[in-house]
C-alpha cells in the first residue's frame, strides 16, 4: 500500500470550489492568476501523490476519480473574457485554458474568443497546432484560422496543418495536394521558412510518388566517406531501402 | 530488426538484392558502424547538401523500410520480420525470372 492509499484522494468538487473562489477580487488579471495558480497547485500536488502511489491499479483509479479538474478555473476565465475580452491577462487566460484540456464546449468558447479578439496574435499559432492534432474536426477551426488570422506566419501555418489533413484522408486528397502546392509556391516562402516548404514538398511527394506501384524516385547523395552513389545504381535487384539509425 | 538484415544479407549473396540504407547518425558514428560490421550494406547519410533524405521522403518514424523490386516500382512499405522477408524472397525469385 503506498503512503496515501488510506487517505482521501482530493475530492474533485472541493477542489472546483477552491479554484473558482480563489479569485473573485482584483483585476481580471489578478483573478485569472489566482484561480490558474491555485488549480496548477493543487495538480502539482496530486501528481506528487499519484507518483507515492506504487499500486498500479490504485494509481489509475486515483487518476481517474480524483483528478483536479481545470473546469471551473477556464469558467472563470470564460466569463471575464467576455465581460472585458481586451483586458490584460485575458489572452493569457484563454490560452492556459486551451493547454489545460478544456472540454470541447468550452474550447469552441475558448477558441471563439482567441478568434474575435486576438486574431492577430501569434497565441493563434498554438491554437493553429492544436487544432492540427484534433483527430475529429479541427478542419474547420483551421479553416477559420486561415480566414481570420492577421499573420501572414500563423496564416501559412495553419494552411500547411490543413492540407496535411486534406492530404491525409482519400477524399479530399486532391484538394489538399492544391493547397500545398500553392502554399510552398508562394514567393520568398523558401527563404523565410525553408522547413516549411521542405516539409511540404516531403508530404506531396509522399502523396504522388511513394505510394505502392509508383517508380521510387531516385536517391542521389554521399555516404559515409562523402563518396557520391545513387539509389538507381541497383536496378535490377531487389532493394530494401532502410532509414535506420542508432542515435 | 538489424541482426534480421544481416542476416538477410548473407542469406541472399549472391542472388539479385541489396540493402541501402538512410543512416541517421553522424558521419563519424557511421563510420564506426560500417568498421564494427553493424552495417555491412552501403548507406547514404541522411544529411546531404540539399537537406535531409528522410524529408524529401517524408520519414516520420524509424526505421521506416521500403521494398523496391528489380523494375525500381516501390512493391511495399512499412513490413517487418518474416512478413519482410517472405514478401522479399518472393520478389528475388521475380527478379531471377526476369534475367
Amino acid at each position: 500500500m503506498g503512503a496515501y492509499a488510506a487517505q482521501p484522494v482530493v475530492d474533485p468538487a472541493l477542489a472546483a470550489v477552491d479554484s473558482a473562489t480563489a479569485g473573485t477580487t482584483g483585476t481580471a488579471k489578478e483573478q485569472i492568476e489566482a484561480a490558474t495558480k491555485a488549480y496548477d497547485k493543487q495538480n502539482k500536488e496530486f501528481m506528487k501523490k499519484l507518483r507515492a502511489e506504487k499500486d498500479r491499479k490504485k494509481a489509475m483509479e486515483m487518476y481517474r476519480t480524483g483528478r483536479p479538474s481545470a473546469a471551473e478555473a477556464i469558467s472563470l476565465i470564460l466569463k471575464l473574457a467576455k465581460e472585458t475580452p481586451k483586458a490584460e491577462g485575458i489572452e493569457n487566460g484563454l490560452m492556459w485554458s486551451l493547454m489545460r484540456g478544456a472540454k470541447p464546449a468550452q474550447r469552441k468558447e475558448v477558441s471563439g474568443l482567441l478568434l474575435t479578439h486576438y486574431k492577430d496574435s501569434e497565441s493563434i499559432g498554438k491554437l493553429a497546432q492544436m487544432y492540427s492534432r484534433s483527430r475529429t474536426g479541427g478542419e474547420a477551426g483551421l479553416r477559420e484560422i486561415i480566414e481570420k488570422s492577421g499573420d501572414e506566419k500563423v496564416r501559412q501555418g495553419a494552411t500547411y496543418y490543413l492540407a496535411e489533413k486534406l492530404i491525409g484522408n482519400a477524399e479530399t486528397k486532391k484538394e489538399g495536394l492544391t493547397m500545398m502546392k500553392k502554399l510552398i509556391a508562394t514567393p520568398g516562402l523558401d527563404k523565410d521558412n525553408p522547413k516549411l516548404v521542405a516539409q511540404g514538398k516531403g508530404k506531396i511527394m509522399i502523396a504522388e510518388k511513394l505510394g505502392i506501384g509508383c517508380t521510387a524516385p531516385d536517391i542521389v547523395g554521399t555516404d559515409q566517406e562523402g563518396k557520391e552513389f545513387k539509389l538507381s545504381e541497383y536496378r535490377g535487384q531487389v532493394v530494401l531501402l532502410d532509414f535506420w539509425g542508432i542515435w | 530488426m538489424l541482426p534480421h538484415e544481416r542476416s538477410l544479407v548473407k542469406k541472399l549473396e549472391g542472388r539479385p538484392f541489396a540493402i541501402v540504407g538512410v543512416n541517421s547518425d553522424k558521419k563519424e558514428r557511421l563510420q564506426e558502424l560500417v568498421a564494427d560490421g553493424t552495417t555491412i550494406w552501403r548507406n547514404f547519410t541522411n544529411e546531404q547538401e540539399y537537406g535531409k533524405i528522410s524529408t524529401v521522403w517524408g520519414v516520420r518514424g524509424w526505421p521506416t523500410l521500403y521494398l523496391i523490386d528489380h523494375n525500381g516500382v516501390i512493391k511495399h512499405k512499412g513490413l517487418r520480420g518474416d512478413a519482410m522477408e517472405k514478401a522479399i524472397m518472393e520478389m528475388v525469385a521475380e527478379a531471377e525470372k526476369a534475367k
